[in-house]
């Protein structure tokens, strides 16, 4: 992949320093008066997610990181591993359960997934931005409590945990954010 | 009317924030009149440029007609300084301008390619009661900001432990790891203290005041007077107010032999930074000869002065249209 300088640095370009995937966080242009100019960077280890302050030399170039993004079908997972089936050449591939925690909540069996790669590591999963849920437990409304709580946890079907309003009760379908794991209305 | 939503227009420049802008131009034009300084224009497009090897020009040319094969290459102003520096050597008495000026490749949170600079001239003043001017136009835009000065020295060996005028680049180096901060290779000791000055001296000097570093390391001088008793520092200063650098100001070099001198020294960086050399200005160094008051002069930067006064942390708000939507 091609090498870019600092003036083509912004928001979520993808680079490779010291051999290892990161994304520009941040990315502000210092320069005093009478002195050298640089780019103050924040960068995020697209592997660790661990944020990291850089400064670069006005001009400077590094190595784009070539991320490739995906379409896979989530199948099943064995507790440690989850289980991706490409959806156009139907290649299965298994991506340990720590590289995707925070994802991991919302997979449903055939749910279409994006999955990026760096070379052959996986670094991130996108589910869809909304998806539908069943409730499998929640606390029934108390009469009357409405005054101190506007909501109530709930637990998916996946073992996800999120608020919801009130008159929300087990066994009922629900749409969520998965972005932000927020509660939007409930689904049909 | 509502304006119709535009991705090109500037959502936070509104006719309030022009409102805001006027007023504080007419201050400072208040502020020079009522105190004797003559307001002058001078050329914007020049024959000649400064050849600071850290700042870079915009270059264009002069055709006499369309197609013409006579073309000269002609610059864009990036400070007033030599032109009115060719006035106060004919004789014109202390002069203020506020123009545009032009510095290729800055652009950020507070830099813009073009961008307004108020420069003032006064004869028989030295570095000290410039600064003392300074900190009185600043006072009558942004109201009463506490004041600090200290020489670059002092503030440097406060906030580091370390002396600028006795170190080198290994130990600044490892004090900026000392502190979490990558740096870029230094090349030189003068890349090192400013990277340290901006990235860990500037966001800890107090805010809401109006700081003033002077003093400056001899290789800092630009075309600043070297101090008589002590030669290893210039009579240079820099005015910061929460964590921007407004104002640089000098004790104007009058030695026209020592411009020129100085002006070369910047090409020759230049050469070695693989950066295209800039015609030296002989009509600049020529009027020095016939000989420049004593006199300082301070160049302070209008679209950053007004963010402060606004309390914005960028100049988004001060210019109609940024760069990038102009």
């Amino acid at each position: 992949m091609g090498m870019v300088d600092t003036s083509q640095f912004r928001k979520k370009l993808k680079i490779i320093i010291d051999g290892q995937p990161w994304m520009i966080v941040e990315n502000e242009f210092v320069k005093p008066g009478k002195g050298q100019a640089f780019n103050r960077v924040k960068i995020k280890n697209l592997i660790t997610g661990r944020v990291l302050d850089r400064t670069f030399k006005s001009g400077e170039t590094v190595e784009e990181a070539e991320v490739i993004t995906t379409k896979m079908q989530y199948l099943y997972n064995d507790g440690t591993n989850y289980t991706f089936m490409n959806s156009e050449n139907y290649e299965q591939i298994e991506i340990p359960k720590d590289q995707i925690v925070d994802e991991s909540r919302w997979l449903l069996e055939n749910t279409e997934c994006e999955v990026s790669f760096w070379g052959d590591r996986v670094i991130s999963v996108t589910p869809p931005t909304f998806m539908d849920f069943v409730i499998t437990y929640t606390e029934p409304a108390v009469r009357g409590d409405t005054a101190t709580n506007v909501s109530k946890k709930a637990t998916l079907e996946t073992g996800a945990v999120v608020d919801v309003p009130l008159f929300i009760e087990t066994g009922m379908k629900i749409r969520i954010d998965t972005r932000t794991g927020e509660y939007l209305q409930r689904a049909t | 009317m509502v304006p119709f939503p535009n991705e090109k227009s500037n959502k936070s420049f509104t006719i309030q924030s022009a409102r805001f802008r006027a007023g504080i131009i007419r201050k400072i034009r208040d502020f020079f009149q009522t105190r004797g300084a003559l307001e002058v224009e001078t050329p914007i497009l020049s024959h000649a440029a400064s050849t600071d090897c850290h700042i870079d020009v915009f270059k264009t040319r002069f055709e006499p007609f369309p197609g013409s094969p006579l073309k000269e290459d002609v610059f864009l102003q990036t400070s007033p300084e030599f032109h009115m520096k060719r006035l106060l050597a004919e004789g014109f008495p202390d002069i203020f301008q506020i123009c545009k000026v032009f510095r290729n490749g800055e652009v950020g949170r507070i830099h813009n390619p073009e961008f307004t600079l108020l420069e003032w001239y006064r004869r028989d003043y030295d570095m000290y009661k410039m600064i003392e001017e300074t900190a009185e136009l600043c006072t009558c835009v942004l109201g009463n900001y506490r004041n600090q000065k200290k020489t670059y020295r002092d503030l440097f060996i406060e906030h580091t432990g370390i002396d600028p005028l006795k170190t080198n680049c290994a130990e600044i180096s490892l004090f900026c790891k000392s502190k979490g901060k990558t740096h870029p290779v230094f090349d030189t000791l003068t890349d090192a203290l400013q990277f340290t000055m901006s990235e860990i001296i500037e966001p800890l000097l107090p805010k809401d005041t109006l700081c003033f570093v002077y003093n400056f390391p001899a290789d800092q001088a630009v075309l600043a007077l070297l101090d008589k008793d002590d030669s290893s520092v210039a009579r240079r200063f820099e005015l910061y107010i929460n964590g921007m650098e407004i104002a640089n100001g000098f004790e104007e070099l009058t030695d026209p032999e020592e411009n020129l001198r100085r002006l070369r020294e910047q090409n020759l960086k230049r050469k070695a930074m693989g950066k295209p050399v800039i015609p030296e200005d002989n009509s600049f160094i020529e009027s020095l000869k016939a000989g420049l008051p004593l006199c300082s002069g301070t160049a302070l930067g209008v679209d950053r002065l007004i963010a402060i006064a606004s309390e914005s942390e960028s100049i988004d708000a001060t210019i109609s249209f940024r760069w990038e939507i102009s």
